[in-house]
């Protein structure tokens, strides 16, 4: 188990090298750099002060070169520094990172819950107008985007006259603040993972219960609730797991629009503003933080295959 | 359920085509679905002539004017029609997303297939590309790339196009996997058939089914996108009415006038439904597996 955790984290961190080099290459075959920015935003591009100013950041190397070195920098855990505010880029993430991670996790557990306790109950009242309405409030919530969804909740809360506070606070310096600022953004983006995970709980649970073991399990007697939830749901789980990875993916390009319209300082925010100054180390670290949280959420998938269904254990090992 | 056998056995593409569409027309949803999404293109293609405003004149004596006779969906800020504006913005939306949609399933599909069809080193390669684009968030990917080429209508469709590629060479790849390995390959190959000939001649009809169903989808996650971008400021630039730049405008006025958000939405969200849902449909005539 421990040598196929540690295969699996290599060849996530060598898929994360591969990001970083794509990325660090995309930026600078792209015109217009943020040297000519910030000179005409100062009113003065003379060739001799963009070579100056170019020299100084090291932009006139070569990209191998420049691509090196940022590199080396990444593995001590230094990412650089931005290029317009000159503080550390590690920091800037460190911080942004916290709202994001506390906002699409909180999103995650609620989708989770709302999603498979629907698809669940779907499945138990299947014909029933229950599951009916349950299958069309999914399909609907797949189809709104976060976007709406969100705007709607902010018009829906000054309809009744509650405006969430501002500026935002961390929850470990005010904790009741922090949540009336959080759980709103987190249900808007939970709701679009519930309505993808009860389509597919439903089936899979559906499924499974038309197996043998399922008739034998209620020919020995188990009560109905023992069935879906002991037999049925577990049976069920390995797919639901899978669809919960790649959930997790949709819920971060989410949060970067959700941080937008709720005023969050996360790294959706970061990110964006780096997009917007072309702030080259901040850009490139933001976009390979997401890359490493996507690869530890699959991390996480991939064990947790192994805790749910015992023959997975017995293959690895 | 017996169409992917009669589709099987149709000889000419074009009455297989004919074959998918009534399919699709005798299920309740799918009809439906074809139904709403044909009326979105029309409201999209005919918005000139429906439209009673120019989208972007601006009457300064009927500003912030909730829903009425004259102005359905309200006016905005400076006066603007916004029944007009939603009618464009859905114009510029289901265009993105057919550009997106097209260039998607040609570059996509091609990748796919070749990487399928070829394996060995190539395949490797485009495998570890694909693997390392869909770690990043598609909007994350979207965003960077819109954002380095400038906010420009062609330059939406190519930041979203590349964020959609990767998920439509994993399934193609996969399925060109499985056609690879059936006799009718063999026998193009004994004959001489080049690789490309191959692959266009006798993968991609067998893929179409597959494709179909994610282009629909991709169809609905490209307008949500193109909204996404515009409403962050780096997608179709004003003065053009999109969806997105409409909602990004109205956050200005969210206490005071909801329309502003309601309507651009509500278009959004009908557009991306009914592709869906012809998606879900797609899907249950053209795969048995899926069949209730």
């Amino acid at each position: 188990m421990l040598t196929f955790a540690l295969r699996r984290a290599v060849l996530g961190l060598l898929v994360l090298a591969t990001v970083a080099l794509l990325v660090f290459v995309a930026i600078r075959f792209v015109p217009g750099d943020i040297v000519n920015q910030q000179l005409s935003e100062a009113g003065a591009v003379t060739p001799e002060l963009l070579e100056q100013k170019r020299a100084q950041l090291g932009l006139d190397q070569p990209i191998a070169t420049q691509f090196g070195h940022w590199a080396k920098g990444v593995l001590v855990g230094d990412l650089g520094n931005s290029l317009w505010t000159g503080r550390p880029v590690a920091a800037q993430i460190g911080a942004a990172l916290v709202p994001t991670m506390q906002l699409s996790i909180l999103a995650i557990v609620l989708g989770a819950v709302l999603g498979i306790g629907a698809g669940v109950g779907a499945a138990l009242w299947r014909g029933t107008p229950g599951d009916m309405v349950l299958r069309v409030t999914s399909t609907v919530f797949l189809a709104i985007p976060q976007l709406w969804l969100g705007l709607l909740t902010l018009t829906g809360l000054a309809a009744i006259g509650y405006f969430i506070p501002l500026p935002y606070r961390s929850f470990s310096n005010a904790p009741l603040v922090n949540l009336q600022q959080v759980i709103f953004p987190a249900v808007t983006l939970s709701l679009g993972v519930a309505a993808a995970l009860s389509r597919l709980t439903r089936s899979a649970m559906l499924e499974v219960i038309g197996a043998d073991f399922i008739r034998a399990a209620r020919a020995r007697g188990v009560s109905s609730y023992g069935i879906y939830v002991g037999h049925g749901l577990k049976n069920a789980l390995i797919p639901v797991i899978t669809l919960l990875g790649t959930q997790f993916g949709h819920l971060l390009s989410g949060t970067v629009i959700i941080e937008r319209i709720f005023n969050i300082p996360g790294l959706g925010s970061l990110l964006f503003e780096a997009v917007a100054t072309r702030d080259y180390p901040v850009l490139q670290a933001a976009v390979l933080t997401y890359g490493l949280i996507t690869i530890i959420v699959n991390l996480l998938v991939d064990l947790s295959y192994g805790m749910v269904d015992p023959r997975v254990r017995e293959a690895r090992s | 359920m017996t169409l992917a056998v009669e589709a099987a056995e149709m000889p000419r593409r074009s009455s297989r085509a004919l074959a998918i569409l009534r399919a699709l027309l005798r299920d309740p949803v799918g009809c439906s679905a074809l139904i709403i999404l044909t009326f979105v293109l029309l409201l999209a293609v005919l918005a000139p002539w429906i439209a009673q405003f120019d989208p972007l004149h601006q009457d300064r004596r009927a500003v912030l004017k909730a829903p009425s006779l004259l102005h359905w969906f309200g006016t905005d800020d400076i006066g603007r029609d916004v029944f007009s504006r939603v009618l464009h913005g859905t114009r510029i939306s289901l265009f993105v997303g057919l550009m997106v949609v097209t260039f998607t399933m040609i570059v996509g599909g091609l990748i796919g297939m070749i990487s399928g069809y070829f394996g060995g080193w190539v395949d490797t390669i485009i495998q570890r590309v694909v693997e390392a684009l869909d770690t990043l968030p598609s909007l994350v990917l979207s965003l960077f790339i819109a954002a380095m080429l400038g906010p420009s209508v062609r330059n939406v469709v190519i930041a979203v196009t590349l964020a959609q590629i990767p998920r439509f060479v994993r399934v193609v790849r996969s399925e060109m996997l499985k056609v690879r390995g059936q006799d009718f390959i063999a026998a193009a190959q004994v004959i001489g058939a080049s690789p490309l000939r191959i692959m266009l001649t006798h993968g991609a009809p067998n893929l179409m089914p597959t494709m179909l169903v994610l282009g629909s989808l991709a169809f609905g996650v490209a307008i949500m996108t193109e909204a996404a971008l515009s409403f962050l400021g780096v997608g179709t630039p004003p003065p053009h009415p999109s969806l997105g730049t409409m909602l990004s405008h109205g956050t200005r006025f969210i206490g005071t006038a909801p329309w502003l958000i309601v309507f651009p939405g509500l278009m959004l969200t009908i557009s991306v439904l009914a592709l869906n849902l012809i998606g879900d449909a797609l899907r249950d005539v053209l795969d048995p597996r899926h069949q209730q």
